[in-house]
């Protein structure tokens, strides 16, 4: 089952990204793409306590740049705010055994989530945000907090590239203990294909509302999981369960969409009533149209 | 029906396997890995459908294709009464007794009366036989080449030998109940060198044709320097008188009249001097055998046949006394001079030195080195005649350094033994023996003390053994050398065989079964394996390729007849092997038929339909 972006597109496909080299190198391509398409930085800080200069990049914002220093040195330099670097994000990807999953011959979900969190960890890093990193399945596997200090960047591309399918997903476990663990008020990003206990997830994000914390769901799903392409008849064995289910792919298709649909619309209402951003990632389309598609819905930057 | 290899049945039992494979096949199929199983729902129809047969037509053809496969191996045929009648073999009588006048006509038109009276779809076969056979037409319903093929038949130049055309008979008709019809003037010496046997599902007529007639023959031709001696036998009834000629060399010939009574022999001399070369006698007698009235003699250039007695030094040439002795007495004979040397020391030994040779004994070898004498054996491998006496001066495992190599083992030696008796044939047959006559018993009679502990193996075979039944006597043949070994001595030490009357003759038939008569100056036609020399004549096919003389076998012309009942008696008539005349029969008709043919030809054609069939069916979708 082949899964290709329709028509000519700027955007990096899948299979493009899955073909680079390193994370980093794969999280540099997208958020360049990314940056390209905006022509200005999605981050802006509202603090007026200087914190340091720092070289001009394509996509930040041309207000930014000190002219008097340009004047003396003929080098483009942006200056940076204090609060630019205290933003405090911690980022969350599902290792469950369900993420391993891939019907095509792009990414797996896993895959591509760790290529969407390494994107988002070199575009926040770059800003001198404190980016930390939570690897979990039914509980927290590997944790790194958030921090602004040098290497940061490479810890976090190390431990996402270790990053391994594990048992079944428990999310809200995984939440209560990164709950635990949070000092101040900042960003969650979650990227999951939420393939759990759907109340239960609800109201982990929920307590993390209630913390203050601003949080974001990328909810990663594959092609076939939205579409069920299947032809024939099949006994269908649930990658974290085990369970297996005997049926015929074209009889059973529109069930299951109807299933999955309700669903997904459940999540989308219960965590945009819990004031929790919402993307749908499918592994099909390019990464950067992905976040791209999420700030355009954020309707703000951060 | 029937099959000839009904083993091969029981691959019937693989076409389980497809069936097993159609009922089961979702059962093995390996379940597809899925992460939104939560969301489907189960159907219980998809389980009753599991045991039914998807593709009856797939499942059909497979198994078509595995009975097909075992069926064909296990060859059927179906059990017909056959309509082939039983086949007919023709054997005809081509020795030269055959070329009296019109003996052989009537033998042909004999023969041809036979096959007039076959139905015409009745198998024929036709044989030619003297001392050899010659399958003229193989098995075939086309009479009219049998008959092409007898009226070319021509008498020849052997020796009327009975059991080779009936064994003959019996590969041709492989089992089958048949007929023999054997064509021949019936001469009683054909069954001189053993009889045969014929099952009796056999049916043998025998025709006998021709009438005794008067006729006088060259009987034997002697040449020395001095004379040739023309032996003329009148075997017919009445006195004959005619002319004997002698040639030489197909020059002009000498010409001297006989006159001679029924049933008598004369010499007819020719006074010498003569050169060397070939001579020829023939006598004019157009009313006898034509294949008989001529003879052929060589009188050789160099004065004698070299024979060459091995010692290992000077002093033991006493040891080559018995030998040297008893060739000089086969030496008086006018056509056999044999001259012996006595050479000692390792230099004898050498190819070289034994390259004149044509009969060495190796007697001794006393101060020899083991590997001077390893260049015997490759003498023999180029050619050379070798008689090695194993004995007191004779270490046997220094001649076995020689023998080893031709299947002959020598071990042991000196260890005097009362049981070991004489000398016993193997088989009598044996050229050497068979010479010997009566005086085989003196050999028997003889006493040996001790002996080496002879082996025999590989192509070599046992001529004689000792009274206790260790092998005494072997022989060893490799191209065109010859290796004869003896377990005990020629010098008088371990045994007194030197001293028996026998062993002039035994030193001469072994020299005649190593050289060829007459010290190789004549060979006999039976023994002549090259199809070009097969008739009378000096041909070179004597020791180390030497001309030879080379002419037909006198006995032949023998007109002691027997009658068909006594030619039938001669032959064993054991009853036939039902089992191998039933599996004989089978695998004609399975030949014939070829079933398995078809089986094939359908076990493609099977393959493949199924293989479009399959080729139609989409595969189940797998997702990783």
């Amino acid at each position: 089952m082949s899964l290709t972006v329709p028509g000519p597109s700027r955007f990096l496909s899948p299979e493009v990204v899955a073909g680079l080299g390193t994370l980093e190198l794969k999280a540099r391509t997208i958020v360049e793409g990314l940056l390209l398409g905006l022509h200005r930085s999605p981050f802006r800080g509202s603090s007026v306590e200087f914190a340091e200069y720092r070289q001009y990049m394509p996509g930040d914002d041309p207000a930014t740049v000190d002219w008097k220093v340009y004047a003396r040195s003929d080098r483009h330099y942006v200056k940076k705010f204090e609060h630019d670097t205290n933003v405090e994000v911690q980022l969350l990807v599902d290792i469950s055994a369900s993420m391993a999953y891939g019907s095509g011959p792009g990414m797996t979900k896993l895959q591509y989530a760790q290529c969407l969190t390494a994107a988002l960890a070199y575009l926040l890093t770059g800003q001198r945000d404190a980016v930390g990193l939570g690897l979990y399945d039914d509980q927290l596997r590997n944790y790194v907090p958030a921090a602004v200090k040098a290497g940061q960047l490479t810890r976090l591309l190390i431990a996402l590239d270790h990053a391994a399918p594990g048992a079944a997903s428990d999310t809200a476990t995984a939440l209560q203990q990164v709950r635990d663990r949070l000092r101040r008020r900042g960003l969650v990003v979650v990227c999951s294909d939420l393939l759990d206990d759907q109340a239960r997830v609800v109201e982990g994000l929920r307590l993390l509302r209630a913390r203050g914390m601003e949080v974001v769901v990328f909810h990663v799903l594959d092609e076939a999981e939205l579409t069920f392409p299947f032809e024939q008849a099949g006994t269908f064995r649930d990658v974290e369960t085990g369970e297996q289910v005997l049926t015929h792919g074209p009889s059973a298709r529109q069930a299951y969409l109807d299933a999955v649909g309700a669903w997904r619309a459940t999540y989308v209402t219960e965590l945009r009533a819990a004031g929790v951003d919402y993307q749908l990632a499918r592994t099909g389309e390019p990464l950067d149209l992905t976040l791209l598609g999420w700030l355009g819905s954020r309707g703000r930057t951060l | 029906m029937g099959f000839l290899a009904p083993i091969f049945l029981a691959g019937l039992a693989a076409v389980a396997v497809p069936i097993l494979l159609h009922l089961f096949r979702r059962e093995i199929a390996p379940p597809v890995p899925f992460t939104a199983v939560r969301f489907l729902q189960k159907r219980t129809i998809e389980r009753q459908e599991r045991r039914r047969i998807q593709d009856p037509w797939l499942l059909l053809l497979r198994v078509a294709a595995l009975s097909l496969l075992a069926l064909a191996f296990a060859r059927p045929y179906v059990r017909t009464e056959s309509t082939t009648r039983p086949p007919v073999v023709l054997a005809i009588d081509v020795s030269y007794s055959m070329g009296a006048p019109g003996r052989l006509a009537a033998a042909r038109a004999a023969a041809t009366a036979v096959l007039a009276q076959l139905p015409a779809d009745t198998p024929v076969s036709l044989v030619a036989f003297a001392d050899r056979v010659s399958v003229l037409a193989e098995t075939t319903t086309d009479h009219g080449a049998v008959r092409a093929q007898l009226a070319a038949v021509q008498a020849g130049h052997g020796t009327t030998r009975y059991a080779g055309p009936l064994e003959a008979a019996r590969g041709l008709l492989d089992g089958r109940p048949g007929r023999v019809v054997v064509v021949t003037d019936l001469q009683a010496r054909g069954w001189a060198r053993g009889t045969t046997s014929l099952p009796d599902n056999v049916e043998l007529d025998v025709l006998g044709v021709g009438a005794r007639i008067d006729n006088v023959l060259v009987r034997d031709l002697t040449v020395t320097r001095d004379q040739a001696r023309v032996v003329v036998s009148n075997a017919g009834q009445v006195p004959a008188r005619g002319t004997v000629t002698l040639s030489h060399e197909g020059g002009p010939a000498a010409t001297q009249t006989f006159t001679l009574d029924g049933g008598v022999s004369r010499d007819v001399v020719f006074a010498g001097p003569h050169g060397g070369g070939a001579y020829t006698a023939q006598v004019s007698d157009e009313a006898g055998f034509p294949g008989d009235n001529q003879r052929h003699a060589l009188l050789r250039d160099q004065a004698a046949t070299t024979i060459q007695v091995l010692v290992g030094d000077a002093v033991e040439r006493p040891l080559a006394l018995f030998v040297e002795r008893a060739f000089a007495a086969l030496g008086t004979e006018a056509d056999g001079a044999y001259a012996v040397q006595i050479a000692a020391g390792a230099p004898a030994l050498a190819s070289a030195a034994l390259a004149d040779a044509d009969l060495v004994f190796w007697l001794s070898a006393t101060g020899v080195d083991r590997r001077a004498v390893a260049t015997l054996e490759q003498w023999v491998r180029d050619g050379g005649r070798l008689v090695v006496a194993c004995g007191p001066s004779l270490d046997p495992r220094v001649a076995d350094v020689v023998t080893r190599p031709f299947g002959i083992t020598l071990s042991g030696g000196g260890t005097p033994s009362a049981s070991l008796g004489g000398l016993v044939a193997e088989d009598p047959r044996h050229p050497v023996l068979a010479g010997l006559g009566q005086a085989r018993q003196d050999l028997a009679r003889a006493t040996v003390s001790e002996a080496c502990d002879m082996g025999v193996t590989g192509s070599a075979s046992t001529v004689a053994r000792f009274g206790d039944g260790r092998p005494a006597l072997a022989e060893a043949r490799v191209g065109a050398g010859h290796l004869v070994v003896l377990a005990s001595d020629l010098g008088r030490r371990w045994n007194n065989l030197p001293v028996q009357a026998a062993f002039v003759p035994v030193m001469g038939e072994l020299a005649r079964h190593m050289l060829g008569d007459g010290a190789g100056a004549r060979v006999s036609l039976a023994s002549v394996e090259d199809a070009r020399y097969q008739r009378p004549g000096v041909w070179p096919v004597g020791p180390r390729a030497q001309r030879a003389a080379v002419n037909v076998d006198v006995a032949e012309s023998d007109q002691s007849v027997m009658t068909a009942d006594e030619f039938r008696q001669a032959i064993a008539r054991p009853p036939a092997d039902e089992a191998r005349v039933a599996r004989v029969r089978a695998t004609r008709l399975e030949r014939d038929q070829g079933w398995w043919r078809y089986g094939m030809a359908l076990l493609a054609v099977a393959l493949v339909a199924e293989s479009l069939i399959a080729r139609r069916t989409p595969a189940a979708e797998v997702v990783s």
